[in-house]
């Protein structure tokens, strides 16, 4: 860089050409020097500078509070900091007086260079005196030591420029476990429970986080939460299953299994993620909106709605003598149809007792019948499976009575257990899979029964025709037809009264989100239960129940009670899957301070020795009692014992001033 | 255009064997013959501290003989009277027998006039010095007489012994160009001293110029150029020295009563004018003013009472003024 001609041409008619340019010349050496120099230590200050954003960056980063896709920005932001500093230490001006001074200071010019400088930018006539000046300066440029005016040293900088690029480059390794509010956000998903169905688990997962809990979270149950977080991933799975055929319920899983990814890769922030989560709640919202609509995308209530269809066909092709039985099976399937899964349940139990009415042509005709829906019912899947498993079961017992069979044998049991598993799995993804295992089971038992009523009835035939004859086998107590049919329809009705619980579930999940709602704001207790909750969730608990507030007694608490009762007025026993809501912890604690004076009778000495008894803890200080009566007896005690030893008078003093200190007042 | 190198190298030349010839003499004092020596060439004068014996008025004596010029003694005593330095006015008798008022000039009318113990003499007779000293003229009567060119004073005071003396007043020590301290000799000086002066050969002081070579010198010196920025330091270096300025150092505000006077800066700069031919360059120097500033302004700094009942001296507080004076803005 060309130095910019300070001396003015035209005042330079007096001096000898070249004279002025030396003396800029030697002064130019010496800025291109400084600029150099300042360059470098500018650069390395904007490096300390970008450094440490970076760091903090990176604390920032590995403490989750900013986007991982920031980090582009903020390197180009440091570059540029660099760049701008080397650019400004370049282009920044400097005095070419001041380089002159230094440069007559560094090489003992004794301001020769200074004043010619100065006389030279001086516009009036110089004196031979300082035209003769100029020329010893000229003279001495060659003297000039820039190398000396500005020496090469290490930039102090570079040590800090080390030490902040290295700590944040190191920060940048550092991830702390993800923070409470993601776990927090998809805790819900382990409050569902198996096969309670898609609305029971998923609501709520719609809950707003709770930022009592997130930010009151210890350090330690990061790694509960990272547990968590894996198991929500299993339920995820699972509910992949529960939702089939539902396709917008489908969707909602995928959504929420996309976003526990990215949770995991942390490729999404917790502000995105509290986003996402609340887009999710507003679609379970819509899908809330209509229970009974969100009901028949269930796979149990369709297999119901088709066993109804399927029952109402049969029964037109099968000639019942008995209309009263007929006509009740009828409004089964009617009412299986309609979804009046109550009414259906009381036909039920009308059928079960005028099965023991029906006479053996009826009996006949309805095991023909259920005999049919089941062969309507079976997948060829499931049919092949059970072939399958069925020839497992013979080479199994095949290889136990040879001894455990030969290495080719035992190879084709695993091959075939190997088989089984694939067909169950392929069974498994089937979209539809959960309505095919209920129209399974379903079918399944409907054969049982057909079976169970032919046997009854040869068991009959047998008994008539044979009076005289061997003594009839034992019955079976599994071959108990009627109790075996009641058992059946038994099952079918609490599967019924499972549909009818989560709908319960369902209508009572509003409820519990405006609760979850209140108790975020502080109603409940957030940072016992947050930490409660996350324990039990270390514990793999995986009750079905969504956040409780931390209050007993609470609405919550009000509407599980209600839940509960209805549940089990449901079930046919009343007690099954009842919950004890009692407290375990016995009763709690008594704050009042209560003291009770007591008299043990001394053993040896005179009398009865005084006691205090404690009875509670006080609620603040410390529970005293009976002091003002001891005082005075202990008073005149040390003074009558004082008196009795010859204590000095002056010692008495102080031993009864003590007494009069802690007088009761 | 060559004519002032040459005049430059000559006033080098001429310098170097002034301070050659005063050097016979004058041993193990460089810096007090070279301040002597500018004071001549700038035309202030001098006033030198020291004990009794360390070669003041031989200093003096041998200036004067090196310089040709007239030279004159004043020993100055409590009842030395003005008429006794500048001279009176007396009844003669003329050539046609009668008589007549006639001026007899005082040992003033020199060239170089040594005031030995000027402290000494009342400040009546001191006050007589002083238009001397300034005006380089004698008002005697209704009549004024001019010293001849060069007029210079070289005054000495004895800091010990200060019973029945009168400490000079601060007008007239701000004459003074330069207030030069004598000091002890060094061990190879004071070996050389006696080798010199205990035997029987003495040094014999040759002129090696004149009263107008010193004039043509003084000339001279007054064509070196100062850059602005060092006359900045000089400019800078005084106001230092004032305590009520913003830019005073605290041992200035802390042990100062008065600085330096515009006469200070002028002594400053005129000294550092000289000094720096001496060096045979052709522009003053910062590094000029620097050693021209402690005897050019140390009397010319009075302390405060805390100064002097700290016993700081006028060099101390110097010193700490032209350290902490930076020599760029």
């Amino acid at each position: 860089m060309n130095p910019t001609p300070n001396i003015d041409q035209h005042a330079q008619k007096d001096v000898a050409a070249g004279d002025a340019a030396a003396i800029e010349a030697a002064i130019a050496r010496l800025n291109h020097r400084v600029r150099s120099q300042r360059a470098v230590t500018w650069l390395l200050r904007s490096a300390v500078v970008g450094g440490l954003t970076l760091a903090i960056a990176a604390v920032l980063h590995a403490t989750w509070l900013i986007d991982p896709g920031l980090w582009p920005t903020l390197l180009i932001a440091a570059g540029g900091l660099c760049g701008l500093a080397v650019l400004l230490a370049a282009a920044w001006p400097i005095d070419p007086l001041d380089s002159a001074r230094r440069l007559d200071a560094a090489s003992e010019l004794h301001d020769r260079l200074g004043t010619a400088y100065s006389l030279l930018k001086d516009a009036r006539q110089r004196t031979d005196f300082e035209l003769a000046q100029i020329r010893d300066a000229v003279a001495r440029t060659r003297d000039a030591r820039p190398e000396r005016a500005a020496p090469w040293r290490f930039p102090r900088e570079a040590l800090t420029v080390f030490v902040v690029i290295g700590g944040a480059w190191g920060l940048t390794w550092l991830r702390l476990p993800a923070p409470v509010q993601q776990s927090n956000a998809l805790r819900p998903l382990f409050l569902g429970e198996g096969p309670a169905g898609l609305q029971n688990e998923l609501v709520p997962t719609t809950l707003p986080v709770d930022p009592v809990v997130e930010t009151q979270l210890p350090p330690e149950k990061q790694e509960e939460v990272a547990a968590a977080i894996e198991e929500a991933k299993e339920r995820i799975e699972a509910l992949k299953e529960n939702v089939a055929g539902d396709s917008e319920a489908i969707e909602v899983v995928s959504q929420l299994e996309s976003l526990l990814k990215d949770l995991e890769l942390e490729r999404v922030s917790d502000q995105e993620a509290s986003k996402k989560l609340a887009e999710l709640d507003d679609q379970l919202e819509k899908m809330d909106a209509s229970p009974e609509q969100q009901l028949s995308n269930d796979a149990t209530a369709e297999a119901l709605e088709e066993v109804g269809q399927k029952l109402e066909e049969v029964l037109e092709k099968t000639k019942l003598d008995d209309e009263k039985m007929k006509q009740a099976l009828e409004e089964v399937a009617k009412d299986l149809q309609e979804k009046k899964y109550e009414i259906a349940e009381e036909k039920l139990k009308e059928l079960m007792e005028m099965f023991q009415k029906l006479d053996k042509k009826d009996q006949e005709r309805l095991a023909k019948m259920f005999e049919n829906l089941a062969k309507q019912f079976q997948s060829p899947l499931q049919s092949q499976l059970d072939k399958m498993k069925k020839e497992r079961d013979r080479l199994a017992k095949k290889n136990e009575e040879n001894g455990g069979g030969s290495k080719k044998e035992k190879d084709r049991l695993n091959k075939m257990d190997r088989n089984i598993d694939q067909l169950s799995r392929k069974q498994d993804q089937d979209p539809s899979a959960q309505k095919k295992r209920n129209l399974d089971d379903l079918s399944r038992d409907m054969k049982k029964l057909a079976d169970q009523l032919r046997r009854q009835k040869d068991e009959e035939q047998q008994k008539q025709a044979g009076q005289d004859g061997p003594e009839p086998e034992k019955k079976r107590p599994d071959q108990s037809s009627p109790e075996e049919l009641a058992k059946k329809l038994k099952q079918m009705k609490k599967q019924m009264a499972r549909q009818r619980m989560q709908q319960k579930a369902k209508m009572g999940a509003a409820d519990m989100k405006e609760l979850m709602k209140k108790r975020r704001s502080g109603e409940g207790e957030g940072e016992e239960e947050g930490k409660r909750e996350l324990e039990r969730l270390a514990r793999g608990e995986k009750g079905g129940k969504p956040k409780q507030p931390g209050r007993e007694g609470s609405e919550w608490q009000r509407s599980k009670d209600k839940l509960e009762q209805e549940w089990k007025s449901m079930s046919p026993s009343g007690d099954a899957g009842a919950s004890k809501t009692a407290m375990t912890n016995g009763p709690e604690t008594d704050l009042q301070a209560k003291l009770e004076d007591d008299f043990v009778a001394g053993q040896k000495g005179k009398g009865e020795s005084f006691r205090q008894v404690l009875k509670g803890a006080a609620s603040r200080g410390t529970g005293v009692g009976g002091y003002g009566e001891v005082h005075i007896d202990y008073s005149m005690r040390a003074s009558r014992q004082m008196r009795d030893e010859e204590v000095p008078p002056g010692y008495q003093e102080y031993v009864e001033e003590y007494f009069r200190l802690i007088r009761e007042r | 255009m060559a004519a002032i190198e040459e005049r430059v190298a000559r006033f080098k030349t001429d310098l170097d064997r002034l301070k050659s010839e005063v050097g016979k003499v004058i041993v193990g004092q460089p810096e007090v013959v070279e301040s002597v020596i500018i004071g001549l060439v700038v035309g202030g004068h001098i006033l030198l501290e020291g004990v009794p014996g360390l070669g003041k008025t031989s200093l003096v004596r041998a200036l004067a003989s090196a310089v040709k010029l007239r030279f004159s003694r004043i020993q100055f005593t409590p009842d030395l009277m003005p008429a006794d330095v500048i001279g009176t006015t007396m009844i003669v008798n003329d050539d046609r027998g009668g008589k007549r008022f006639e001026f007899q000039k005082g040992p003033i009318f020199a060239n170089i006039l040594l005031a030995d113990e000027i402290n000494r003499a009342t400040p009546k007779t001191q006050s007589a010095m002083l238009e001397a000293m300034q005006e380089r003229s004698v008002t005697v009567g209704k009549e004024t007489h001019s010293l001849e060119r060069p007029f210079f004073v070289l005054a000495t005071q004895n800091p010990l012994e200060m019973e029945g003396t009168y400490p000079l007043p601060e007008a007239q020590l701000d004459r003074f160009l330069f207030k030069l301290i004598v000091g002890y000799p060094s061990s190879e000086a004071l070996h050389a001293i006696l080798d010199r002066t205990t035997n029987r050969s003495e040094p014999e002081i040759s002129p090696v110029m004149t009263g107008d070579d010193i004039e043509t010198m003084r000339q001279l010196a007054l064509e070196v150029p100062i850059a602005h920025h060092v006359q900045d330091y000089a400019v800078r270096l005084t106001e230092a020295t004032h305590p009520t300025h913003p830019a005073a150092p605290a041992v200035t505000k802390k042990y100062v009563r008065f600085g330096a006077s515009p006469r200070g800066a002028q002594s400053l700069v005129l000294a550092a004018k000289v000094r720096a031919i001496m060096d045979g360059r052709f522009n003053v120097s910062i590094a000029d003013l620097k050693s021209v500033a402690l005897p050019a302004l140390r009397h010319r700094t009075i302390l405060n009472f805390e100064g002097e009942a700290d016993g700081v001296t006028n060099d101390h507080v110097l010193s700490q003024i032209l350290s902490s004076v930076k020599e760029g803005k």
